[in-house]
């Protein structure tokens, strides 16, 4: 029987962290994604989960991945200058395949800037946050529904390839109100427990470029560790070959999965001749223009900007002669799908920050400056 | 003699990895052995210890020892030991940590783990310098001693972390040094029984760096200073402290016992719940 | 009987400066790995206390002692009684 309720973005969010299974949250209060770990402290105890409230960022970050090496779905919740004090935390989780969820809320920026308005100015700092290379899977939800759907996706994503996961919602969808229908057939997907003999090794490739997970006290007596490590798990920092392997793996996983991780959601895009390309909460005043506008305009909506969905964009868009970026930020997103299509379109941008959606209106007036018909 | 006897504490170690990196003369192998011949003492298991440590020589000490084994980011050990220690309680969770580690770039974990009083076992190997990186002055390098970026000397006051983490809260709190050997173990073993944050620090001697900065160029003459500069807290309590300054006061700083934080959030569990905090759970798909 | 493992032994001599018995003396020649090596010089006078064997960072000193002599006694054992005494 499916449940209907009308909450909250951010308690959507945590709604759907309890149901995926996550029993694990550290976070600290930072607005506007507080609401999420407000729900969870009183949540989590109640499924026989555990809520801390740690002393930092850097702190939290720690914790769940430390959680997660525990055997323990972990999760947890910031905005902008969170996730840039978690990003070292982030790459370690990253070189160790630590599978978690961070949550960002994402706010004006840099710095302190705007706490109670919506951006969407950390999409690159979700790509390339940490130092070096490596390929990380962000959900960009667009509505109350897609918060808990992505969230639930999120985790399973995260123990499907053994990588952190972000969402990466903003303001708007945080602490907008709308109503959501929980069905009771969410697949979620569990940890796999390796099997026990003498040639397991953590860090190799069996399937989907990674290994079962164990956790500590399994008896496996692993060595974790963020230098460069051999399929055993010893650190192994001086040969040239032992670190090409394992990036290229850790980079590989997600690249070569990328028509099973990836996903867009279209309308109108086949015959059209401008396609608006966005993703959050943006795509809402964008599917409110494209239903007004009279001329042949389709829109592309990022369910996942990274890994960025580039044969399912550059099909879709084809036949277009003009693209739209719409984003609450002055060119992030914008400069990959320029590069993904730039010779068969023109790419505009339109960013807009100070806090706002770009409403329908502001899209229309754009696409009747780029022509069209 | 029928068989070649080996060393007692080879069993624990990862022996495809031996000799380690440290340099001769080092504490770190002999806090190595320190602590395994403590957790013998204490009856523990040794297939239910899992080790978290930050960056620096003496993080570098799980990888040697043949059990689960975090190498964490630098000053952060003691933050993801919590989560590993929250996640799965039944766990013995020790963290080995230096003196950079624990109290420059790790202080605020430092404090908050012994606020919150969560049961981990913190050896905190303090040489006075860093070493992985080539003997910069540390945190708690005496005044007036050398470093690579203190070459006219040391002008900052250095902190005393066993007392540091006395005052913030730690039930269990002790130091001593690596040429006390027999007091050390003795001391590893009370923290490893205690339920609670234990932090035990271990004056340890650096010839290649703090020694040779400090003209105590081998590891014997590092160990002889030591144990000359060294005294006990009695001792130092009836003493002014213009005379302990620039001592070593071993001893234990705090020794009592008060709520624990694992403890708390299972209380909470079974209040709310009805059950205890789920372990291993993620690789459950019913919850 | 006391054994030092050559191939992990690195030279550091704490063995000599630890033992309170003065057992060991450092060999004249070096090795192949260029280390003045600490041998057993005095064994009549080992006590068995096993604080070199602790205190040896390299794990190279095998003191040949009982079975967990020390977990055999209910109270703790201060192995080295005249070791430490508070005063230098």
């Amino acid at each position: 029987m499916a449940e209907e309720f009308f909450i909250q973005g951010n308690e959507a969010c945590a709604k759907g962290a309890i149901a995926a299974g996550c029993r694990f949250f550290a976070g600290y209060p930072i607005t506007p994604s507080t609401e999420i770990a407000e729900t969870l402290s009183r949540e989590l105890p109640k499924v026989g989960g555990s809520f801390v409230q740690m002393e930092d960022e850097i702190a939290s970050a720690g914790a769940i991945i430390g959680a997660s090496w525990g055997g323990t779905k972990s999760m947890t919740a910031t905005s902008g200058p969170g996730i840039s004090l978690m990003q070292e935390n982030i790459g370690y989780a990253f070189m160790t395949e630590t599978p978690m969820v961070i949550v960002n809320v994402q706010r004006g920026s840099p710095s302190t800037a705007q706490p109670t308005m919506a951006a969407q100015g950390d999409m690159m700092q979700a790509r390339w946050g940490s130092h070096g290379d490596y390929e990380p899977i962000a959900l960009s939800p667009s509505s109350v529904q897609e918060f808990f759907d992505f969230t639930i996706k999120a985790f399973n994503l995260a123990e499907e390839y053994r990588v952190p996961v972000f969402v990466m919602a903003d303001e708007v969808i945080g602490h907008m109100r709308e109503k959501i229908v929980v069905g009771d057939d969410i697949e979620i997907i569990a940890r796999k427990r390796p099997e026990k003999s003498d040639d397991y090794l953590p860090f190799e490739n069996i399937e989907n470029g990674t290994t079962p997970m164990p956790s500590f006290g399994d008896g496996f007596n692993i060595h974790v560790t963020g230098l460069t490590h051999d399929e055993r798990g010893y650190p192994d920092t001086n040969t040239p070959e032992t670190h090409d392997k394992l990036i290229q793996r850790i980079c590989d996983k997600v690249l070569n999965n990328r028509d099973k991780i990836c996903s867009v959601q279209s309308e109108n895009c086949e015959d059209a001749d401008i396609v608006i390309v966005s993703y959050g909460g943006p795509v809402r005043s964008v599917v409110e223009a494209v239903n007004r506008t009279d001329k042949k305009v389709g829109y592309i909506k990022l369910d996942t900007p990274w890994p960025f969905p580039e044969d399912q964009v550059k099909e879709l868009t084809a036949n277009a002669k003009d693209i739209i970026v719409v984003e609450m930020n002055l060119g992030q997103m914008y400069y990959e799908i320029d590069r993904v299509c730039k010779r068969n379109a023109n790419v505009h941008l339109m960013g807009k920050i100070g806090g706002l959606l770009p409403t329908p209106d502001e899209i229309l007036d754009e696409i009747d400056k780029i022509g069209g018909n | 003699m029928s068989e070649h006897k080996q060393n007692r504490f080879l069993p624990y170690l990862r022996e495809d990895r031996l000799p380690h990196i440290f340099c001769p003369g080092c504490g770190n192998g002999a806090i190595i052995n320190a602590f395994l011949a403590a957790m013998e003492k204490a009856e523990m298991d040794f297939d239910n210890v899992a080790m978290v440590s930050g960056i620096g020589c003496s993080s570098r000490i799980p990888g040697y020892l043949n059990c689960d084994s975090l190498h964490t980011t630098h000053g952060r050990a003691l933050s993801f030991a919590t989560g590993l220690k929250t996640a799965n309680k039944d766990l013995d969770v020790v963290v080995f940590t230096g003196d950079g580690d624990a109290a420059s770039i790790g202080g605020n974990h430092l404090i908050h783990a012994a606020r919150r009083n969560i049961n981990l076992t913190v050896i905190c190997i303090n040489n006075n310098i860093y070493g992985m990186t080539g003997g910069q002055i540390s945190p708690t390098s005496p005044k007036g001693s050398f470093g690579t970026t203190a070459p006219y000397g040391n002008q900052d006051t250095p902190f005393k972390l066993a007392e540091l983490v006395a005052a913030a809260g730690a039930s269990y709190s002790a130091r001593w040094t690596t040429v006390q050997m027999e007091n050390l173990v003795l001391s590893i073993k009370d923290g490893l029984k205690n339920p609670g944050f234990s932090f035990i620090e271990v004056a340890t001697q650096c010839p290649t760096y703090y020694g040779r900065k400090n003209k105590l160029k081998t590891p014997t003459a590092m160990a002889a200073v030591m144990k000359a500069n060294t005294i006990f807290k009695s001792e130092a309590d009836r003493m002014r402290p213009r005379d302990v300054e620039g001592k070593i006061v071993v001893g234990e700083f705090a020794n009592t016992q008060r709520d624990e934080f694992t403890q708390n959030i299972e209380k909470l569990s079974v209040e709310k719940s009805g059950k205890k905090t789920l372990i291993n759970s993620a690789y459950e798909t019913e919850l | 009987m006391i054994i030092i493992d050559e191939d992990l032994c690195k030279g550091c001599h704490l063995c000599l400066f630890m033992c309170y018995k003065n057992v060991y003396a450092i060999s004249p020649e070096v090795n192949k790995k260029g280390v003045q090596l600490p041998f057993v010089k005095f064994e009549e006078r080992c006590t068995k206390c096993g604080t070199c064997e602790i205190a040896c960072p390299d794990q190279a000193i095998t003191v040949d002692l009982p079975e967990n002599w020390w977990m055999n006694d209910d109270k703790d054992i201060n192995f080295n009684p005249n070791f430490t005494k508070g005063k230098a």
